[in-house]
């Protein structure tokens, strides 16, 4: 079963459709990075995944729980992370962790514990006793995934987790969110920096105008639009040879210098292409690069979107 | 101790909410203010009037209107910024998520305010007392005073916490604010002229009169309390949630004990009720909640929906009580029988009878048929109007529009052939006495015909609304099905499983 399904979502705000028969999965143990333009619907889809909006058809299960018969239940299975979270004045960081502990209804040591855990997990630690408001950007935000994980949730969605963060900020709460999906939960982040998500997502959903254009997997995404990836060779010496016994593979299309080597397209199967590579070392061609270029998030992201606004 | 585990079981809103007023600024600097300011008022009054015998009430009533300022204003200020920063700091979502139900919250909020009241009293409460050594003050009159103050400074908070939830546009809440001390500013000009009374006339708290008065304004203070913390807590709630229940609720239990309390008077101190002034009165005040019920979009809410009890018995009971324009009007049915029935049986009996005015035999027709037509009255005002604004309710804007425009439509019939009398000096008229003013038309017993016609009317408004009212309880119905269905096949499974 999977841990979040989105199941055919749709949201009207008068006539505006934000949100368009929307369906995909979300498995444990994996990041699922959530891409669209502004407006593209993603906060809206992740607001009915948390409970604070309703679909008007569709419907979402956390762990087989509905959001529509069962707000609560998933509530306590769920953590959301808003675009804006919320800071109270005057209010240091441990009270402020121990006031939503005391909400999701921990008690005694137990709740301690949790503060301490979360505290130390995102490394805020030291600063317990700092008043929220004096606190930087990444910290704030490294304090709200504090917040979310204090009663150890299943299912975590990020909304816009890395905006507005220097990069060592980003880094830093890359690898924690790695570290939670290692911990087994499922996770679903949205962000406009694709290179983050890149780096940190092992699925993507694609959303563009209240509608999702591709969902999987990077790799298969990636493949999916990709019909031909190009492939860098260069070779000790005979770059004519070269050449010539590329256009000969199957599979191998266009073949181009660039530089010290050559770039070809190959349209064929993972197997052809090791094929390939084989048939040059066979030829006697001595290659000490051979390097398939996949495309980047970037280029999936423009090649599956066309900038459509709403 | 706040944050130790015997605070394990405290609500975590008032924890949190104590912390921050006790160390924000504006509170550690209105407390030491308002308290120095009281001292030097105090002090003056004492130096101004010193020699003069009784000193006690000159000295009391600048204390209390300082306390009064405090309790009555900074307090509900404050219960305010709390409320709408929860907006204002993108913190409701927050908390919405979280295990706290909105009227936790709320009530956070509410004993967060009482602390502060209790600090304010607490530091004047010496003050106060030393008025009693200079005489004319009695203990008495001091502790019941502030008491009062307290209950009223809560009462505002409620009100503070409801206009705070009303909107969240910023210019709305500027208004909402001149209105929280609009209404600030009269509570404190009522409560000093209330205190005037009890400790300069010399009357005391506990004379018969005053306790009457008192009595009067303490049931205020609870009513605006009570429905306040409903509606703000209606106001935290998810728009597909049960938002307008409690508010139903609390109106309806309000309404029923004020007037048990009218009609059994347990204290002996009202006397004869003024069975014609209490009815109007209830019935506007019922017609004001009324008027938000009945606009309200037909369609169940599915998170009420997901809650009505699964017993069929049960969830036709709570009908009247859950969201929704046709269960408004069901809801303002109920309360004009609830008010029919205690003013028929209130009414003076107009034949000698042995057992009271519990005696039906002693009901004359004349007055049943007068109380229908005031209730028949309430009824097209608000629920025929309704029906004829389902076109617009449907709009995005409607519930508003139709919220405005329904009381607007009911004052106009009533003050519109007022100002035609005047105009074609027709003295009647002008004086109020036509077919479209309920008031005069129930109470006198030679408008018959016009009595006839607005029970008639009613009845056609219960017709023509028919169909609203039958798909109001059909869609309970089909709700409390739904999850008697759902609740078995959950019980299916769990057998499968086990």
């Amino acid at each position: 079963m999977a841990a979040l399904e989105i199941r055919g979502i749709t949201k009207t705000f008068g006539k505006l459709v934000a949100v368009d028969r929307v369906s995909f999965v979300v498995e444990p143990g994996r990041i699922t990075g959530f891409i669209g333009p502004n407006g593209a619907g993603k906060t809206t889809t992740m607001r009915i995944a948390a409970t604070l909006e309703l679909p008007d058809d569709g419907d979402v299960l956390l762990d087989g729980v509905s959001v529509l018969d069962d707000p609560r239940a998933v509530r306590a299975k769920l953590g959301f992370m808003p675009d804006s979270y919320g800071a109270y004045p005057s209010t240091t960081l441990w009270e402020y962790l121990d006031f939503f502990a005391r909400a999701y209804d921990l008690t005694g040591d137990l709740r301690r514990h949790r503060v301490e855990e979360v505290l130390d997990f995102t490394s805020l630690g030291p600063l317990r006793e700092k008043e929220m408001n004096s606190l930087s950007k990444g910290l704030k935000q490294r304090l709200c995934l504090a917040k979310t994980l204090l009663h150890d949730p299943s299912v975590l969605i990020l909304d816009e987790p890395a905006a507005g963060l220097d990069p060592r900020a980003r880094v830093e709460l890359r690898e924690l969110v790695r570290a939670l999906a290692g911990m087994g939960k499922a996770i679903l982040v949205s962000s406009h920096i694709l290179t983050e998500l890149a780096e940190m997502c092992d699925d993507i959903a694609v959303i563009e105008a209240g509608q999702l254009k591709a969902k999987g997997s990077v790799h298969d995404v990636t493949r999916g639009i990709q019909n031909v990836v190009p492939v860098f060779v260069c070779v000790l010496e005979g770059v004519e040879v070269l050449e010539r016994a590329l256009l000969e593979q199957p599979g191998v299309e266009r073949v181009r210098r660039d530089g010290e080597g050559v770039v070809f397209e190959h349209a064929g199967t993972p197997e052809m292409l090791s094929g390939v590579l084989a048939a040059l070392i066979a030829a006697g061609l001595r290659p000490i690069e051979f390097t398939p270029r996949g495309m980047d998030l970037e280029d999936v992201f423009l090649s599956l979107t066309e900038g459509k606004m709403q | 101790m706040i944050s130790g585990a015997r605070s394990d079981r405290w609500n975590a809103v008032f924890l949190k909410e104590l912390r921050q007023a006790l160390r924000g600024r504006t509170f550690a600097l209105t407390f030491p203010v308002t308290v120095l300011l009281g001292v030097g008022l105090a002090i003056a009054v004492l130096v101004d009037a010193a020699g003069r015998p009784n000193l006690g009430p000159t000295v009391f009533l600048p204390i209390v209107g300082v306390l009064g300022v405090a309790a009555l204003g900074l307090v509900p200020f404050s219960a305010f910024q709390s409320m709408a920063g929860e907006w204002d700091e993108s913190t409701h979502d927050l908390l919405v998520l979280s295990h706290l139900s909105p009227m936790r919250i709320v009530l956070g909020k509410l004993l967060t305010g009482a602390v502060e009241s209790a600090l304010y009293v607490c530091a004047f409460l010496p003050l106060l007392f030393f008025t009693f050594l200079l005489t004319g003050v009695s203990v008495i009159d001091v502790v019941g005073l502030v008491a009062l103050l307290f209950a009223a400074s809560l009462a505002m908070s409620c009100l503070a916490m409801a206009l705070a939830g009303v909107s969240r546009a910023k210019m709305w809440r500027v208004i909402l604010l001149a209105l929280l001390a609009g209404v600030g500013f009269l509570t404190w000009l009522g409560g000093f002229y209330l205190v005037e009374s009890v400790v300069q006339r010399g009357r005391g708290i506990t004379s018969p009169y005053m306790l009457d008065e008192l009595g009067v304004v303490l049931c205020l203070i609870l009513f605006v309390g009570w429905v306040g913390l409903a509606f703000a807590a209606t106001r935290i709630a998810h728009p597909e949630d049960d938002r307008s229940g409690p508010v139903r609720i609390a109106v309806t239990a309000a309404h029923v004990v004020a007037l048990l309390w009218l009609a059994l008077d347990p204290f002996g101190s009202i006397g004869r009720t003024p069975v014609l002034p209490v009815t109007m009165a209830f019935g506007v005040v019922t017609a004001c909640f009324a008027v938000f019920f009945v606009t309200e979009p037909d369609r169940l809410p599915r998170r009420a929906a997901a809650r009505i009890p699964k017993n069929p018995v049960l969830a036709v009971l709570a009908t009247p009580f859950l969201p929704g324009g046709g269960r408004g009007v069901l809801w303002w049915l109920l309360q004009l029988a609830i008010l029919f029935v205690w003013a028929v049986c209130v009414s003076e009996p107009t034949t000698a009878s042995t057992s009271g005015v519990w005696d039906v035999r002693a009901w004359s027709a004349a007055t049943i048929e007068g109380w229908a037509a005031l209730m028949a009255y309430f009824l097209v005002y608000l629920a025929g109007f309704s029906l004829a604004l389902t076109g617009l309710r449907r709009r995005s804007y409607g519930p508003l529009a139709a919220r405005l425009i329904l009381p607007s439509v009911a004052v106009l019939s009533m003050v519109l052939p007022i100002l035609i009398g005047f105009l074609v000096e027709n003295k009647r008229w002008s004086q109020g006495e036509h077919a479209l003013m309920p008031f005069w038309v129930a109470t006198n017993s030679g408008a018959s015909d016009p009595r006839r016609v607005a029970i008639a009317i009613a009845i056609l408004v219960l017709v023509t609304n028919a169909q609203r009212l039958v798909q109001a309880v059909q869609e309970v119905f089909q709700a409390s099905r739904a999850r008697r269905t759902r609740a078995a096949q959950r019980e299916e499974v769990a057998v499968h499983a086990a």
